[in-house]
C-alpha cells in the first residue's frame, strides 16, 4: 500500500514552555510492497513519526494518504485505517495483557470484529510466522515466556489483523544476536509471504543497509537523506557528524582506503567485504610473485 | 488526553514562588483551602479570586497550563452545577414539570461550582510550583511533633516522594499502553460504560505488571545504595525558612484575617445584590 506524506508537523505540549518540534515539515513518499527503514540517533524524531502512519498521533500540520484514504481527514474511520496498518511499538512486549498466548493474538482481530473461525485461523497462522509453536504457546500464559518469546508474541498480536502496511519500531531493541537475527528473518518471511509494505525503524547500519530497499535519515525532525542503502551510506562524515556510522563491512572498507587500498564502494555485507579483500589479497599476492 | 491531567505534576520555572520554602506553602495551601470554606459570598470570592491571581501571576506557570487540569474534573463540577441549580429550594424563576429553576438554586449552583474551581486551581499551584522532593521533604519537617509518638515520619514521606515521583511515569506509561492497544484497534471512545470498562482490561493489566516492575528495579536500586530508613539520615539541601518566607507568610495572614473579616461583617451582602440584581 503506497503512503504519501506532505509538510507533517508535529509539536509536542505546544504552546507549553517546554514544547518539542519532533516533526519539522516532513514529506515522503513510498511505494507499494517497498521495504523502507528509518534511521536517526535517539530523539530524532522516528517513532513521532510512524505513529502519525495509523493516526494514534495526529499531526499538528501537513497531511497523510495510505493507499486512497486521507487518514488526517476527520471523517476517516480509525478503524479501518489500524485494519491496515499495523504498527509493533518499541518493546511491544509490555502490551501484553491475556490470560493465555492465544487469546492475546486475537485480540486485535477480535477487535476487527471477525468470525471465531477466521480468529482462529489467523491466530494459528501469525503464530506460525513469528516462529512459535501453535500446540507448545498457545495455552501458555504470555507473562511467564522469554523476553525474546513475548517480543514474538507481541509481534504475532499485529500481524493477526494482517495488515497491508506492517511498520516494527526497534523491533530487536534489547534482544540477544540470535534473537536479533531471527526477529529479522521473521520479517522478511512476513513480507514474502504476505507481500505487505514494510517501514523499520532501527538503529542497526547492518541490517538496514542489507533488507532495506531504501533508507530514510533523520535528523531533528527532518528527512535529511533518503535513498537506497548504497547511495546514503556514501557519505560516511555528513552521516558522523549527525551521530550515525556505515555498516560495519563500508566501515572496514573505507579504513582501509584511507590506509591507501584502492576504493572499494559501499559494501553492505560481510560477504561482500570478504569477496573485495579476498580479491585485493590475491591481487597483492600475484603482484608479490611478478616482482619475484 | 492523558497527559491533561496535572494535578501531581511540576512546573519547572524560576520565580519567586517556586522559591519559597515547601513548609511554608504547605500551609498556606491548607489556610487557602479553610478560606473557601470561611467566605460564604461573592465579595469573599473576589478576594480569593484576587489572591489566587496574584499567586499565579507569580508563580508564572501559564494560565493556560493550569486551566488544563481542570478538563478531567469538568463533569464533576457540571455535576455539582446542575444538582445544585434544580435542587435547591426557594424562589421559583422557571419550571418545566418537576425540574424547576429557583433563584437561590442558581445562586447555589454557582458559588458551589467556582468552589471547586478554586479548590482545584489552588491545590494544584501547590505541587505545580514545588518539587516533588522538596514537597516531601516539608511534609517530613511539618510531621516532625508526631515522631515521637512513634509515627515512621521519614519513611511516610519517603513514600510519598516515591509516589508522586512515580505519576509521571505512570502516565506516561499508560499513555504508551493505550496507543499500542489502540494500534490493535481497541476503542476506548464508543460504547455502554460497561463496554468501556471492558476495554480498560487491556491497559490496567500491562499497566499493573509495568508498576511491579518498577518497584522492584527501584528496591534493588535503593538497596545497592545502601539505602536504610531515616536512621542518622542528614539532607543536602536541609530547608531553611528565609525572609521571603516570612513575608509570604505575613500576606498569607493578612488574606486568612480579611476572608474572616468578609465572614463577619459581610455575610448578608450578597442577598441584597442578588435581590437588587433581580428587581
Ligand atoms: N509524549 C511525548 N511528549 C513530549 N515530548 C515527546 C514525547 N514523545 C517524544 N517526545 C520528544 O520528541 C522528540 C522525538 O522523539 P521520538 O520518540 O520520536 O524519537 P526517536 O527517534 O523515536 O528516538 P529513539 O531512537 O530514542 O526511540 C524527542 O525530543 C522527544 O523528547
Ligand atoms: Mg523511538
Amino acid at each position: 500500500m503506497s503512503i504519501t506524506v506532505e509538510q507533517l508537523t508535529h509539536v509536542y505540549n505546544s504552546g507549553l514552555a517546554y514544547e518539542t518540534k519532533a516533526l519539522d515539515e516532513v514529506s515522503f513518499s513510498v511505494e507499494s510492497g517497498e521495504f523502507v527503514a528509518i534511521i536517526g540517533h535517539t530523539g530524532s524524531g522516528k517513532s513521532t513519526l510512524i505513529q502519525h502512519l495509523n493516526g494514534i498521533l495526529k499531526p499538528t500540520s501537513g497531511t497523510i494518504r495510505i493507499g486512497e484514504t486521507e487518514i488526517t481527514d476527520k471523517k476517516t474511520k480509525m478503524v479501518d485505517v489500524r485494519k491496515r496498518v499495523g504498527l509493533v511499538f518499541q518493546y511491544p512486549e509490555y502490551q501484553l495483557f491475556e490470560e493465555t498466548v492465544q487469546e492475546d493474538v486475537a485480540f486485535g482481530p477480535k477487535n476487527l470484529g471477525l468470525e471465531k473461525d477466521e480468529i482462529d485461523a489467523r491466530v494459528r497462522r501469525s503464530l506460525s510466522l513469528v516462529g512459535l509453536d501453535y500446540e507448545q504457546f498457545a495455552q501458555r500464559s504470555p507473562f511467564e515466556l522469554s523476553g525474546g518469546q513475548k517480543r514474538r508474541v507481541a509481534i504475532a498480536g499485529v500481524i493477526a489483523m494482517e495488515p497491508e502496511l506492517l511498520i516494527l519500531d526497534e523491533p530487536t531493541a534489547g534482544l540477544d544476536p540470535g534473537s536479533h537475527l531471527e526477529v529479522l528473518d521473521m520479517v522478511t518471511s512476513i513480507r514474502e509471504r504476505t507481500g505487505c509494505t514494510v517501514i523499520l525503524v532501527s538503529h542497526n547500519m547492518n541490517d538496514v543497509a542489507q533488507m532495506a530497499d531504501r533508507i530514510f535519515i533523520m535528523d531533528s525532525g527532518r528527512i535529511v537523506r533518503s535513498g537506497p542503502p548504497r547511495e546514503v551510506f556514501k557519505e560516511r562524515d555528513y552521516l558522523k557528524s549527525i551521530g550515525l556510522g556505515l555498516p560495519q563491512a563500508a566501515e572496514v572498507a573505507a579504513v582501509l582506503e584511507e590506509a591507501g587500498m584502492p576504493a572499494a564502494g559501499v559494501l553492505v555485507s560481510s560477504q561482500e567485504l570478504v569477496t573485495y579483500l579476498t580479491a585485493q589479497l590475491g591481487g597483492a599476492a600475484t603482484q608479490g610473485e611478478a616482482e619475484r | 488526553m492523558i497527559r491533561d491531567i496535572t494535578l501531581g505534576q511540576y512546573y519547572p520555572e524560576y520565580s519567586i514562588i517556586h522559591k519559597l520554602d515547601p513548609r511554608l506553602k504547605i500551609v498556606a495551601i491548607l489556610f487557602y483551602i479553610a478560606s473557601l470554606f470561611v467566605v460564604k459570598d461573592f465579595c469573599g470570592y473576589l478576594l480569593v479570586m484576587l489572591a489566587l491571581g496574584i499567586f499565579i501571576s507569580l508563580s508564572k506557570v501559564p494560565l493556560r497550563f493550569i486551566l488544563r487540569g481542570l478538563k478531567p474534573i469538568m463533569i464533576i463540577i457540571m455535576f455539582t452545577f446542575l444538582l445544585n441549580m434544580f435542587m435547591t429550594s426557594g424562589e421559583i424563576l422557571w419550571q418545566w414539570k418537576f425540574l424547576k429553576i429557583t433563584q437561590e438554586g442558581i445562586y447555589n449552583a454557582v458559588f458551589m461550582a467556582l468552589r471547586l474551581v478554586f479548590l482545584i486551581l489552588g491545590s494544584s499551584m501547590l505541587t505545580l510550583t514545588t518539587k516533588p522532593i522538596k514537597l516531601t521533604d516539608g511534609i517530613e519537617s511539618l510531621l516532625k511533633p508526631f515522631k515521637k509518638m512513634g509515627l515512621p515520619t521519614h519513611e511516610l514521606a519517603m513514600m510519598m516522594t516515591i509516589a508522586l515521583r512515580f505519576i509521571p511515569t505512570l502516565l506516561e506509561e499508560t499513555d504508551k499502553i493505550m496507543k499500542a492497544q489502540m494500534a490493535r484497534g481497541a476503542d476506548f471512545e464508543t460504547g455502554s460504560i460497561f463496554r468501556r470498562a471492558k476495554a480498560m482490561v487491556p491497559i490496567l493489566v500491562p499497566l499493573f505488571v509495568g508498576a511491579f516492575r518498577i518497584a522492584q528495579d527501584l528496591a534493588m536500586a535503593m538497596e545497592a545504595r545502601c539505602y536504610r530508613g531515616g536512621e542518622g539520615r542528614t539532607k543536602l539541601n536541609a530547608l531553611k525558612f528565609k525572609r521571603k518566607d516570612a513575608v509570604a507568610a505575613l500576606i498569607m495572614a493578612v488574606y486568612f484575617a480579611l476572608a474572616i473579616l468578609d465572614r463577619v461583617f459581610l455575610e448578608g451582602l450578597d442577598a441584597v445584590l442578588v435581590h437588587l440584581v433581580i428587581k
